[in-house]
């Protein structure tokens, strides 16, 4: 009993393996023909397809042109083309190799325009009024106003002759810097009336060039010592004697300062 | 855009602090009160120089003219000047030989300047002529220099 029970055992095992081995083997077949082999076969090409292909490489061959074949004017046109797009190209490289970004460009425009303000705030603080005022002066010295032939003239600095200008020394006609010209064509009627109301030239400007300085003392000194003062106008002080207070007088007439000015 | 605006404006703030930053130096002359003597030389070139007026400039918080007295030869005597100069930032001060022999060609020193600075130096005088002339009277160019030196020190803090 217990040896036929051994015997019934192991029989179902054999069977067991052999179904396996079965399976296996459908299973193998099965893949092949999915894939399109056999068992111990290798791949077959398909003539068919291979001579497709080869039309179709022709066919691509023969619909790319020669360049010889292609004309002048396509040719010139193409390279207007990249040449145009080339410059473009440099340009924004050399933009970007300044400033890479154009917020920095606008920063530096920026700090540009206010290092410039900067510059001409710093530079009309340094111009003394004076200067200013100096382009505006339109008061003549009465010396250099001459009336001739029922005319009235007045020198003026010959670079602006549209406008008077203060012009020094004396009134010679020969002075390179200074012209004359005809108050009633150059003058305004504001001005004719500032000069009219302008006092007399002074006793203290000796030597006539519209202006009292220390040259006038001098002169005023040499008279004295030579003996040759023979006008009273140069009793400055009105005591009846030309002495040397009345050089004094010009003379510090000459160095005074205006109190607007000090 | 923002963040540039701040970066330039504190640039701009680091730059004028550490521009008005005090030096060492600076710090110890600060409110220092000092006496220096200013000697002015004309060059009259080939002229001989017989008279002449000159305009001053300074500084009057730095400067202020506490004496003026003459120079050499024929402009010993002290010159003419107006006293609202002496401490008001503008002088003009002028002189003429009382006799054309004492009148000298080239340069000559015309008067000394007494100053009280206060503060750090430079103390600049700005000169410039307004009149000079030779023998006779007759205008002359001329050039003005102000030499400023013998410095002494009283602190006054």
């Amino acid at each position: 009993m217990g040896f036929n029970a051994l015997n019934h055992s192991k029989g179902k095992k054999m069977t067991d393996e052999k179904n396996n081995k079965n399976e296996e083997l459908f299973l193998a077949d099965l893949e092949a023909q999915r894939t399109g082999e056999e068992n111990g076969s290798s791949i077959q090409p398909d003539e068919q397809a291979a001579d497709d292909l080869k039309n179709i490489s022709g066919l691509f061959k023969a619909a790319r042109p020669d360049p010889d074949d292609i004309s002048e004017s396509v040719d010139n046109a193409v390279l207007g083309y990249i040449r145009e797009k080339s410059r473009e190209i440099r340009r924004d490289r050399k933009v970007v190799h300044l400033f890479p970004r154009y917020k920095w460009a606008a920063a530096a425009v920026m700090g540009v325009l206010v290092c410039v303000v900067s510059i001409n705030l710093l530079y009309e603080k340094d111009k003394t009024a004076e200067k200013i005022l100096s382009k505006n002066i339109t008061t003549v010295p009465a010396v250099l106003s001459v009336k001739k032939d029922g005319k009235e003239y007045f020198a003026v600095n010959n670079n602006q002759s549209a406008r008077i200008k203060p012009a020094i020394g004396e009134l010679k006609q020969d002075k390179p810097v200074l012209k004359m010209v005809s108050a009633e064509t150059h003058v305004k009627k504001s001005i004719k009336e500032k000069l009219d109301s302008m006092p007399a030239p002074s006793a203290k400007d000796i030597d006539g060039n519209g202006r009292i300085d220390i040259i006038d003392a001098y002169l005023l000194n040499q008279k004295i010592s030579n003996g040759t003062v023979t006008s009273k106008e140069l009793d400055m002080n009105r005591d009846g004697l030309i002495n040397n207070e009345d050089i004094e007088d010009i003379a510090y007439t000459a160095v005074s300062l205006k109190r607007s000015e000090v | 855009m923002m963040r540039i605006f701040l970066l330039i404006i504190s640039l701009n703030f680091i730059i004028s602090s550490s521009a008005f930053a005090e030096s060492p130096e600076e710090a110890d002359c600060k409110g220092k009160i000092s006496f220096s003597t200013a000697e002015v030389y004309v060059d009259s070139n080939k002229d001989a120089l017989t008279a002449y007026q000159i305009d001053i400039r300074y500084d009057k918080e730095k400067i202020r003219i506490v004496g003026l007295e003459g120079g050499a030869d024929g402009f010993n005597k002290p010159p003419f000047y107006d006293q609202a100069g002496l401490e008001g930032g503008h002088i003009i001060i002028a002189a003429f030989v009382s006799d054309d022999i004492q009148a000298k060609k080239g340069g000559s020193r015309v008067a000394r300047l007494h100053l009280q600075t206060t503060g750090c130096p430079p103390f600049e005088l700005k000169t410039e002529p307004m009149a000079a002339a030779k023998p006779g009277g007759k205008s002359i160019p001329i050039k003005v220099k102000i030499d400023i030196n013998n410095r002494q020190s009283f602190d006054n803090r």
